[in-house]
């Protein structure tokens, strides 16, 4: 099953401290919602586990995570590698910074998904709303982060667009 | 003295029911063994995909998981591939890469069933894939740059085999000479027998005897034991395979699966039972799927619409392995039935098979062969025709049948019809659904802007292989047997090398017995699936058990009347010649009154045998049929759609089934409305789709839908009876015409309703969202 996202999202906080926090291991890892485990092995590489629920499929999903900073502070991606609940998951995604105004970034991102196994085949019909919520809870959460209010960051934010 | 009345033909209840319906039938799962361990397969969550490690201590540290079986641990024994019935070879767990979502990987045994399942999980969790590309289209798997998948096969190709049969050349003349040339595209979905009771064994090596007993859902149990003996290396004698009470097969349980050798090699290996069941999930992502035809089909023909010649091309995804169970010399079944029931001068047939990453297959469901994607594409391509040339369907197919005087009838692609009486049956399907009527009342519905539709199908099939010069199944001829002990009390035992699955063999065949010994059929039992018992026999699939077993069942009946003859002339003091039969007594010819009865002749043949007769009443008859028999029949269908929702409502459905001569008219309308309703499912609700990487998206029955009560229309069943002349009953077969048969007048009536607007064909499942587009896109609101 594939899957592609992208959306766009303004953060109150300047261009270099945006970049300098997604491309930290130990910052946007702890960003991840459901997080159970975070090992950052060096400053681009880091595992992961999280516990993930998609219909009657649910478990602890295990992820490694490899930063891609391209072009910093505008361009990067990431690429993700995640097995679990005998499925797995590819995910290659790109981001681009730009400056919106006084102290405040622009955020446009796009992500690309194959997943495999009972993720697909039996939660398939859920997991695009599924990824969407883990998307925007993502993106809230580190824009709580960068804007100061961490304690809030469940509010919608994120605006996962596109589809499967 | 009245003369019994015969048990050919009486509806009498089926045999096997009562234990049934009070559950207590004995299936696979019922049966449980001292000491048995259970086992869980280990499945590749990838369509394709290298295997980079199996840390089998993930499961092994699971409590109760006794050992953990890998490819690695096979091919050291030399089994990690085995052949397929189709000639190819395919892995039993996968050694370096997997190729197919779902593919065996690893075997978990373990103390319990939970614990079995709770290692597979654990286990799954850590086995390491490195993803591969992933081919899903078999059109794609062509394209010169396509990856190869198979790294076994000498051919770097996907491409597992090309097959033609006809006349080429004569065909393309009849193409270029003629007045009216017709090209329809057709897709025959990949569905999946499903039958309720999944693929399961229990493999019981005993180190002491050296023997192995497999309990197996085997439509082929002897098939199956010779199969164990030369994937194993056990000497055959050794192995015993029983096939138990089976809930339903429909071809799905005619292959052996590699959950059957893993099973055997771990008892082997821990000499303790082994059971294995496999789930839902399972069963619809690995075991045999059927169909998965892409069929482009061209016919000929005058502007009167008389046909001249047909022309078939056809892409056949077998998926990863090609497994499909065919007659070894017949590597598309037998597909070319394609000119159905009408009298084609020329015909050419083409069938490419390809290699994907998909689950492989594919068996015949309820099917002989690859006749239901023949059937469904010429009974779909004549409506096409008929569209094309503004002629009533009905009327195109009573132009072109092959009529009642040229049987036997070759057809051009090279098999003899027995016999049949299409217009016939047409016109008795035509009297009992009013179809002029219907017409009518269509037309007026059409001003109105209702939609309303009528689908015949007038399909022939080829069922009841075979003759053994011609076919054979790894070598194994196909014929078929049965054994015949009479008691000295009269009563007796049937056994066949066939395995019903539902047919309702133990009623039928006791019914062939009865009428041919002139006995009650309640003093028949009839038992089947044991090979230490029975003869040996290919099984039950492709509508074979009633031309083969049965034909077999009536010729040893008549070795024992024969014999029965000899004893009753002792016991008359007349001489054999003088002995008449006359349904249950024998008497002496002239003098009715000097008889006896068949028991008394089985009471004599042990207490009383004749001088130098040998003692004893029992028979064995192999019967190899001369000919394959072609049941036949016409079904009309009458559809109403609704426009606003796409839902189409099978108002009516007529079936006239040609079966030759009825053994048991309930058991026939029982299996017809069988096959109609899985025909039903397969033409409206279902399909297995893969998504482009290969996930299997209809492996459960939340996404591959079978029709219940509530979704089946009523079915309302005729008959014609013409026999086949070369069967010592006449009979036919008849379990799959209906699945055979219904798809195209399901979809015939769905493009009926809509041909107004032009739209000429639809491929199935035929669902509410595809026609409610069709009719957006035609501007019906």
């Amino acid at each position: 099953m594939h899957l592609h996202y992208d959306g766009e999202l303004t953060i109150q906080a300047p261009q270099d401290e945006v970049w300098a926090f997604i491309n930290d291991p130990n910052r946007v890892g702890r960003c991840l919602p459901d997080l159970q485990e975070l090992n950052a092995k060096d400053d681009r590489h880091f595992d992961a586990v999280v516990r993930i629920g998609v219909g009657p499929v649910r478990g602890r999903f295990k992820m490694e995570v490899e930063l891609q900073p391209e072009e910093p502070p505008r361009r990067g991606g990431l690429k993700l590698r995640g097995s679990g609940m005998g499925s797995g998951l590819h995910l290659t995604a790109r981001m681009e910074l730009e400056p919106a105004g006084d102290s405040a970034t622009r955020f446009r991102w796009e992500a690309d998904a194959d997943v495999s196994g009972p993720l697909a085949t039996v939660g398939g019909r859920l997991l695009d709303n599924q990824a969407r919520k883990v998307t925007e809870q993502l993106f809230a959460t580190i824009r709580a982060n960068l804007e100061g209010n961490a304690g809030s960051a469940s509010a919608g934010a994120g605006g996962a667009g596109g589809g499967a | 003295m009245a003369v019994a009345e015969r048990a050919l033909g009486q509806p009498i209840k089926r045999k096997e029911d009562p234990r049934f319906i009070q559950g207590a039938g004995r299936y696979l799962d019922d049966i449980v063994l001292p000491r048995m361990l259970y086992m869980a397969i280990v499945r590749s969550p990838y369509a394709h995909a290298r295997i980079k490690a199996i840390p089998k201590e993930a499961a092994l540290s699971v409590p109760g998981v006794v050992a953990v079986i890998t490819g690695e641990d096979l091919e050291k024994a030399g089994l990690a591939w085995m052949p397929t019935l189709a000639g190819d070879k395919q892995m039993v767990l996968a050694v370096g890469k997997v190729l197919f979502q779902g593919q065996e990987v690893a075997a978990v045994v373990a103390e319990t069933r939970e614990a079995a399942f709770d290692g597979a999980h654990a286990l799954a969790q850590v086995v390491e894939y490195e993803p591969l590309p992933v081919v899903v289209d078999p059109f794609k798997a062509l394209e010169p740059d396509a990856p190869i998948l198979r790294e076994d096969r000498e051919q770097k190709t996907n491409l597992a085999w090309h097959w033609e049969v006809g006349d080429r050349e004569r065909t393309e003349r009849a193409f270029a000479e003629a007045e009216v040339v017709v090209k329809q595209e057709v897709y025959y979905p990949r569905v999946h027998p499903a039958p309720l009771e999944p693929c399961g064994c229990i493999a019981d090596y005993n180190k002491a005897t050296e023997r192995l007993t497999v309990y197996v859902t085997s439509q082929a149990p002897h098939a199956h034991r010779t199969l164990l003996a030369l994937v194993s290396g056990l000497p055959e004698h050794k192995i015993r395979v029983i096939s138990p009470d089976v809930g339903g097969g429909f071809g799905n349980k005619v292959p052996v699966y590699p959950g059957y050798v893993v099973a055997v090699a771990a008892s082997l290996q821990l000499g303790r039972p082994v059971k294995w069941v496999e789930t839902r999930t399972e069963n619809l992502q690995s075991t045999h799927f059927a169909r998965d035809f892409h069929m482009t089909c061209e016919i000929a023909a005058d502007r009167d619409g008389r046909v001249k010649a047909l022309r078939v091309k056809t892409i056949a995804d077998h998926g990863a392995f090609d497994a499909a169970a065919n007659p070894s010399k017949f590597p598309a079944g037998l597909f070319s039935i394609v000119t159905g029931s009408y009298d084609f001068p020329t015909a050419f047939v083409e069938v490419d098979a390809v290699l994907t990453n998909k689950a492989p297959g594919g068996v015949a469901y309820r099917c002989s062969f690859r006749v239901t994607e023949a059937s469904y594409l010429i009974e779909r391509t004549m409506d096409v025709l008929a569209q094309e040339l503004g002629m009533d369907p009905v009327e195109l197919r009573l132009k072109n049948f092959i009529p009642p005087e040229k049987f036997p009838y070759t057809s051009p692609l090279g098999w003899t019809y027995d016999s049949g009486n299409y217009a016939e049956t047409l016109k008795k399907a035509l009297d009992i659904i009013g179809y002029w009527d219907l017409r009518k009342e269509q037309a007026e519905k059409r001003k109105r802007g209702e939609l309303m539709g009528i689908g015949v199908s007038t399909f022939t099939e080829i069922v009841g292989a075979g003759p053994s010069h011609t076919f054979d199944i790894a070598g194994i001829k196909m014929f078929d047997s049965c054994e015949i002990r009479v008691h000295p009390t009269g009563k007796v035992l049937v056994r066949t090398g066939v395995r019903h699955q539902g047919q309702g063999h133990e009623t039928t065949f006791a019914q062939i017995v009865a009428d041919e010994l002139g006995i009650p059929v309640d003093d028949v039992l009839v038992e089947e699936g044991d090979t230490d018992t029975a003869p040996y026999g290919l099984g039950t699939y492709a509508s074979r058990s009633t031309p083969t077993a049965g034909a077999a069942t009536a010729m040893a009946a008549r070795r024992v009347r024969d014999k029965a003859r000899k004893i009753a002339a002792h016991l008359l003091e007349a001489s054999e010649e003088d002995i008449v039969w006359d349904n249950g007594r024998f008497h002496v010819a002239g003098a009715p009154g000097r008889s006896v009865t068949f028991q008394e002749v089985a009471f004599a043949a042990y207490t009383n045998p004749p001088e130098g007769l040998e003692p004893g009443l029992e028979a064995v008859y192999y019967y190899n049929p001369p000919n394959l028999t072609f049941p036949n029949g016409a079904y009309i269908c009458v559809v109403d759609i609704d426009k606003g929702t796409g839902q189409v409502k099978v108002r009516r459905f007529v079936a006239v089934d040609d079966c030759g001569t009825v053994i048991n008219p309930l058991v026939v309308e029982g299996q017809i409305h069988g096959g109609l309703t899985e025909g039903f499912g397969i033409a409206f609700m279902q399909e297995i789709v893969y998504d482009e990487n290969g996930n299997n998206l209809s492996s459960d029955f939340s996404s591959y839908l079978l029709p219940t009560a509530m979704e089946t229309p009523k079915w309302e069943t005729d008959r014609t009876v013409t026999p086949s002349p070369h069967h010592p009953i006449g009979a036919k077969g008849v379990g799959e015409s209906p699945n055979v048969g219904s798809p195209a007048a399901f979809v015939n009536a769905v493009v009926d309703a809509l041909s107004h607007l032009g739209v000429r064909h639809i491929d199935m499942p035929i669902t509410p969202w595809k026609v409610w587009k069709i009719l957006r896109e035609h501007g019906i609101e």
